[in-house]
């Protein structure tokens, strides 16, 4: 029995009979001595620093070890299960050794050797004869892996009873793995697959004879460095200072050309560049300040509303204080039709039309005794709040001082006279008011007026046209205190109209900006019908007006007082 | 409306008006025209031949300043108004206080006086 070779023996002689490649495991720890290598040349610099090291390797059995053409190394690094990358060359205790794929590339082409490429610390690559494989700096190699193919396998129990066709393996490169359920050689590729660790080196085998090698190049990382910084500025520079809309297309496309970059680099010229990142930083930052963007515009637009409601809070209390101010304004004013119902003497209408809520236009009119009737009409300079309060002083200042002598006595210049001093003695806004005030005695239809800078009532028969009362231009009260009004008079004949109005009737203005004018208001006065009472009149007027300034909002306030003596 | 000022000479200045001196023209000017008539200035010519209409408060702006000037012992007086706002001038008695030109060798004369 002891004279029969033993199976290593038969092993060996086998080996010899092929060309065959044994590999060895390296490990940590521990020294065996230096492992048998294939003649390596260098071209460049020692590569030995740069490479993988091992302390030791796990070898064959020395007379196995005597009789294999090639001796390499099987270890690849594991990172988190998968094998990405396969180192082509590993320092072992001093000795460099290739990988298997390398090793099995060399010894099938006759090569003496195996070449290294280096250049300053930095492997470039290594070569069999004229074949170049670039690598990483320390020699590596990621995988490009190819879907588990079945068709690559063949049965090694097949070959071991004789039913294996030879031609099946002639002039092939032949890999003799372990796939046994429960072996621990068996690991994840970059595909997800779970391949057993022979698979791996033939798909190394078979990309640098297909030359589908991949390459990370050395300056990828300062690429994607640029690439990153690049979109991380651009998307915190462009984002304030350009719309959603414009912006979201421009990163759409800007993700999409880095992703066709990333792919085009792989597929064709087979390099490796991470886009991922720079497109992840891209999404990262774009998503935080787009989110920025909407929470403070939500909360901007919350603030807008709450403001907005508390505007028209404020703008309804506003307006319902004016609406009462303008009832307060027009109960001041006097319902002459009624006050002056049983005066068979005196038929009177009046009526005033505030431009705004109030107006700064004012009349009056009441009786001095029995027989003498004052009335006043009075223009506020300007309009609204200012005007009206001012117009409410005047109004009663003229009552009271009216009122304060005997009726007989009255005198309308005198009575200007004092209204203007005690009108101008509290005016800070320096407002003044024209005015007309007149007193008609019912029994002889005799006006005593004065006019301080107010439009000239007019006077006329049904008929006939209008004239005005005249007498000296006087400046409105508050404009010259000490001015010397004087008084008036003008006998009106029975039936006769007067009618006393402001400037908002004859400066009226329509949609083309003409004014309606004394014109107007003289055709309108003399085509009155001669049984018209002051009323109808005083409607006809105002209803032209109206009907002239259509569709425009009215400039100023519209006052009109008309009085017809009936003796 | 528009307001522009001139020196005519040492110390005669003409105010330019123009538009229309309604409340809301008012507004926008009167600001402006008190710094024109403000002191040191005491002869003051205001051209109001652009001025297309004139309202109580267009009045009251003018009045203000012509009693201003008037206080310090100066001069202001009206140049060139059209006729509509001649109308409005001299129904409201105005034109007794403000003097009203109809030519600028006149409104020189009168402003110096």
């Amino acid at each position: 029995m002891c004279a029969l070779p033993s199976n290593d023996a038969l092993l060996a002689a086998s080996l010899r009979q092929g060309k065959a490649v044994l590999g060895v495991a390296g490990i940590d720890g521990g020294s065996r001595g230096a492992p048998r290598a294939p003649p390596m040349r260098v071209i460049g610099d020692d590569p030995r620093s740069s490479m993988r090291r091992f302390d030791a390797a796990l070898t064959n059995l020395p007379e196995l070890e005597d009789a294999a053409a090639g001796h390499a190394i099987l270890s690849t690094d594991i990172q988190y299960g998968v094998v990405r990358r396969v180192p082509m060359v590993a320092d072992i205790g001093g000795t460099v050794l290739p990988s298997l794929s390398l090793e099995i590339l060399r010894v099938a082409s006759g090569s003496s050797n195996f070449v290294i490429k280096a250049n300053g610390g930095r492997i470039e690559g290594v070569a069999v004869k004229e074949l170049f494989v670039p690598t990483q700096e320390d020699g590596s190699l990621w995988v490009h892996y190819g879907r588990h193919d079945a068709a690559r396998f063949v049965s090694a129990a097949k070959a071991l009873d004789g039913s294996l066709d030879p031609e099946v393996l002639r002039h092939k490169l032949v890999l003799v793995g372990l796939s046994g359920l429960g072996l621990v050689d068996f690991y994840s590729t970059a595909l997800g697959e779970r391949v057993p660790g022979v698979e791996i080196h033939a798909q190394v085998v078979e990309s640098i004879f297909d030359g589908t090698t991949l390459l990370r190049p050395r300056w990828a990382l300062w690429l994607e460095g640029v690439l990153m910084l690049a979109v991380g500025l651009s998307v915190s520079w462009l984002f304030p200072r350009m719309r959603a809309r414009v912006l979201m297309p421009l990163m759409l496309l800007a993700t999409v050309l880095l992703a066709i970059g990333g792919v085009a680099a792989y597929a064709n010229a087979h390099r490796l560049i991470d886009v991922v990142s720079p497109i992840s930083i891209f999404v990262v930052m774009f998503g935080f300040m787009l989110a920025n963007l909407l929470i403070r515009e939500e909360m901007q637009r919350k603030a807008l509303e709450s403001d907005l409601q508390l505007q028209r809070e404020q703008a309804a209390k506003a307006r319902g204080e004016m609406e009462a101010a303008r009832r307060i304004q027009l109960g001041i004013l006097p319902d002459v039709e009624s006050q002056f119902l049983r005066e068979s003497r005196l038929d009177i209408a009046a009526r005033m039309e505030p431009a705004r809520l109030v107006g700064g236009d004012l009349y009056d009119c009441f009786m001095l005794d029995e027989h003498r009737a004052f009335f006043a009409i009075g223009d506020v300079c300007g309009k609204g709040v200012p005007a009206s309060l001012f117009m409410v002083i005047s109004k009663t200042l003229c009552k009271s001082l009216a009122l304060r002598d005997e009726a007989a006595q009255v005198d309308p210049g005198a009575l200007m006279r004092r209204a203007n001093l005690e009108i101008s003695r509290d005016n800070p806004e320096m407002l003044f008011v024209t005015a007309f005030i007149g007193v008609l005695d019912l029994r002889t239809g005799e006006v005593s007026y004065c006019n301080a800078g107010h439009d000239r009532p007019l006077v006329f028969v049904p008929g006939s046209a209008p004239r005005e009362l005249g007498g000296a231009r006087a400046p409105a009260i508050c404009v010259a205190e000490d001015f010397e009004y004087r008084m008036h008079r003008q006998q009106l004949t029975a039936g006769e109209f007067l009618c006393v109005f402001t400037d908002g009737v004859t400066e009226a203005e329509n949609l083309a900006q003409e004014q309606y004018g004394k014109a107007r208001l003289d055709s309108v006065l003399s085509g009155i019908d001669p049984g018209a009472t002051a009323r109808e009149l005083l409607d006809a007027v105002c209803a032209s007006v109206h009907a002239f300034a259509a569709g425009r909002e009215p400039s100023d306030d519209l006052t009109l007082m008309v009085l017809r003596w009936k003796p | 409306m528009n307001i522009s000022e001139e020196q005519l000479g040492n110390q005669l200045f003409k105010i330019n008006l123009s538009g229309r001196m309604d409340v809301e023209g008012v507004g926008t000017i009167e600001t402006k025209l008190s710094g024109m008539t403000a002191s040191p200035r005491k002869a003051i010519i205001v051209d109001v031949s652009g001025v297309q209409f004139m309202s109580s408060i267009g009045l009251r702006a003018l009045l203000l300043n012509a009693k201003a000037v008037a206080k310090r012992g100066g001069k202001l007086v009206l140049l060139n108004p059209d006729s509509n706002v001649r109308s409005v001038l001299a129904s409201s008695g105005i034109d007794q206080l403000i003097p009203i030109c109809t030519g600028l060798e006149e409104a020189k004369v009168k402003v110096a006086s």
